[in-house]
């Protein structure tokens, strides 16, 4: 029996690598073909074939920016206050009560909260503005818990020694605790910055399932700006052109090259913040 | 619980040192630096606050046209000609996420196993990674996949659509097995090591230590995982939405078209204008959605907090 058990978790444990490579290998052997520059440049077509996906490359950054920008600052700085500053009360647990909820949320949950707020309450129309703060709101949870963490793993010692120099909290902050934590920062950055890539559910009805008509690679926040991932959605379930399949492969490659592509980065950071921890030579100065 | 109690240790005897020095500078704009830090932090309430309006201004606004009664138990969804019944909808969330959990528990729970208690090293971070991937590839690449492979492969005979329960399941069960595999790894992990050994010393097999001591101390752990799994699957919304078959009847089988709370949102959101009754029923749907992904995050919550406490 012993064998038998270590076999079939042997047999279910590879199973599960077989059909990631599977997936991997699929998405990428019909998807790779089709990816040329015309296509990562092109504007989208709504009727006839040929059409690319540029502008839906360009929506995606532009709301990755945007929205990394907003998400960034306030989850660092709320991830300082739990990590560094917070005292155990009311104030505290129902900034952490917040945070749990709001991780757990449905993502179509904050597309109809978008929705409201910016198309409905404040009428923007579909805008890249309004995915983008849709957005932050999403990622501003995993932003706070990430940084809080690599917060934390920075050790008192360090803290203490520069406020016995005659530090101030401020001081001890900027130049001693952020610094030590950059490495699981960037890690916490990356990560989040990787889910705008494959978020949809959110974006539909904020940033719109259309791409804006006069400049589509323009800045302007109030213009539609669909997205690369809402894209493949759209043209498999909405769109009419006939090479609809081979659009959809190929928007689906580049979601997963650039998820492959964040993944690694991330490891690579991580790994170095576990070095970092573990040989403690590199003491930050 | 954890982190609050390494709140606690936080603040430390300098802080409170500091807080007597003289009113200067430096000092003012330290306070003001930590009441910075400390709005930021009110930001998510705020945001938490703001999801909870924006959604429950419209969805009790459904109210005053259907009984909460009509609209948890009807059975017609016909928005457009005033039918607001969610069963059809509620049933097939719960069905697809069944289905999903049936699939990716044994399958998940396995994998934890091998992760913790039998593979080699190189073999786990292998399979961890793999099961961090899973995690991140977009859920409508995942629909993408369900679409052009699963679907046609389920018309077997002319006149199947393909769509319908069973892929929404399979789907789903692939999405929802990250999340099983790393909650119930770590609860396997948190084991102490003296328990294995004990068993391992009174002549028990590698299988009989495994699941007759470690799994059934894991147990709520992994029983957490697996409704973690469970509510992920529910509030999946693209991938769902993708190979369903957007038909929002009541379901007669796993393969025919049926509809999910969070796919009809999708279908009729561009369908409906925004404060006409056909349009805030939508909202009453993500309402219905969020309280019971809350509910069974809390349940998950707890049972996982009791396995906690067991341990320590």
């Amino acid at each position: 029996v012993d064998r038998i058990g270590t076999g079939l978790t042997w047999v279910i444990a590879s199973a599960v690598l077989v059909l990631l490579v599977a997936i991997l290998t699929i998405l990428l052997k019909r998807g790779l073909p089709q990816i040329s520059w015309h296509f990562l440049t092109a504007r989208p077509s709504e009727l006839e074939a040929g059409g690319g996906v540029g502008p839906e490359i360009w929506n995606t950054l532009y709301l990755l920016v945007v929205s990394t920008a907003v998400t960034a600052p306030i989850g660092i700085a709320a991830g300082l206050y739990l990590a560094r500053y917070a005292r155990p009360g009311r104030f505290t647990s129902i900034v952490r009560f917040s945070a749990e909820t709001l991780s757990t949320l449905p993502t179509i949950v904050y597309g109809l909260f978008g929705f409201a707020l910016f198309v409905v309450t404040l009428r923007w129309g579909m805008s890249r503005l309004g995915g983008a703060l849709t957005l932050s709101l999403l990622n501003l949870p995993l932003m706070l818990r990430l940084s809080e963490e690599s917060l934390r793993r920075v050790p008192h010692e360090l803290e203490e020694a520069s406020l016995a120099l005659g530090a101030t909290r401020l001081q001890t902050v900027l130049r001693v605790v952020l610094p030590s934590a950059v490495p699981g920062l960037v890690t916490a950055l990356i990560l989040t910055a990787g889910r705008v890539f494959g978020e949809s559910a959110p974006l539909l009805f904020t940033a719109g399932t259309t791409v804006a008509h006069r400049s589509p690679f323009g800045f302007q926040p109030f213009a539609s700006g669909e997205t690369l991932a809402v894209h493949l959605w759209y043209v498999n379930s909405e769109g009419l052109v006939p090479d609809a399949h081979a659009v959809a492969a190929g928007s689906a490659a580049v979601l997963i090259l650039v998820v492959l592509i964040f993944n690694l980065i991330a490891n690579a950071f991580a790994g170095s913040v576990a070095r970092r921890l573990g040989g403690g030579r590199r003491g930050p100065t | 619980l954890e982190a609050e109690a390494a709140a606690q240790a936080d603040t430390h005897p300098s802080a409170t040192k500091n807080r007597r020095s003289s009113w200067s500078l430096t000092r003012i704009t330290d306070i003001s630096a930590s009441w910075l830090l400390a709005g930021a932090a009110a930001f998510l309430i705020l945001g938490m606050a703001a999801v909870v309006l924006f959604l429950a201004r419209p969805g009790v606004r459904t109210f005053s046209f259907v009984s909460p009664a009509n609209f948890l138990a009807g059975r017609t969804w016909s928005p457009a000609s005033n039918f607001f019944g969610a069963a059809p909808l509620w049933v097939g969330s719960l069905a697809t996420s069944v289905l999903a959990t049936a699939v990716a528990a044994p399958v998940g729970v396995i994998s934890a196993v091998f992760i913790v208690e039998i593979g080699p090293p190189p073999i786990v971070r292998l399979l961890r990674s793999a099961v961090e991937l899973f995690a991140s590839i977009p859920s409508v690449v995942y629909g993408f996949l369900g679409l052009t492979l699963l679907v046609p492969a389920l018309q077997r005979r002319p006149g199947d659509t393909g769509l319908g329960i069973l892929p929404a399941g399979l789907v789903l069960a692939i999405m929802a097995l990250p999340t099983i595999v790393t909650v119930s790894a770590d609860a396997l992990a948190a084991q102490p090591r003296a328990r294995r050994e004990a068993a391992l010393a009174l002549g028990a097999t590698r299988w009989q230590s495994t699941w007759g001591v470690l799994v059934p101390a894991a147990t709520p752990g992994i029983v957490a995982g697996v409704i973690f799994g469970f509510a992920r699957a529910m509030g999946e919304t693209m991938a769902v939405q993708m190979v369903i078959g957007n038909a929002a009847v009541m379901p007669r089988g796993i393969t025919t078209p049926a509809a999910t709370l969070s796919s009809e949102i999708v279908m009729e959101m561009a369908n409906t204008i925004p404060g006409t009754p056909q349009n805030d029923v939508l909202f009453a749907l993500a309402l219905l959605l969020l309280v019971g992904s809350a509910v069974l995050i809390a349940i998950a919550r707890r049972v996982a907090r009791r396995a906690g406490g067991a341990n320590a």
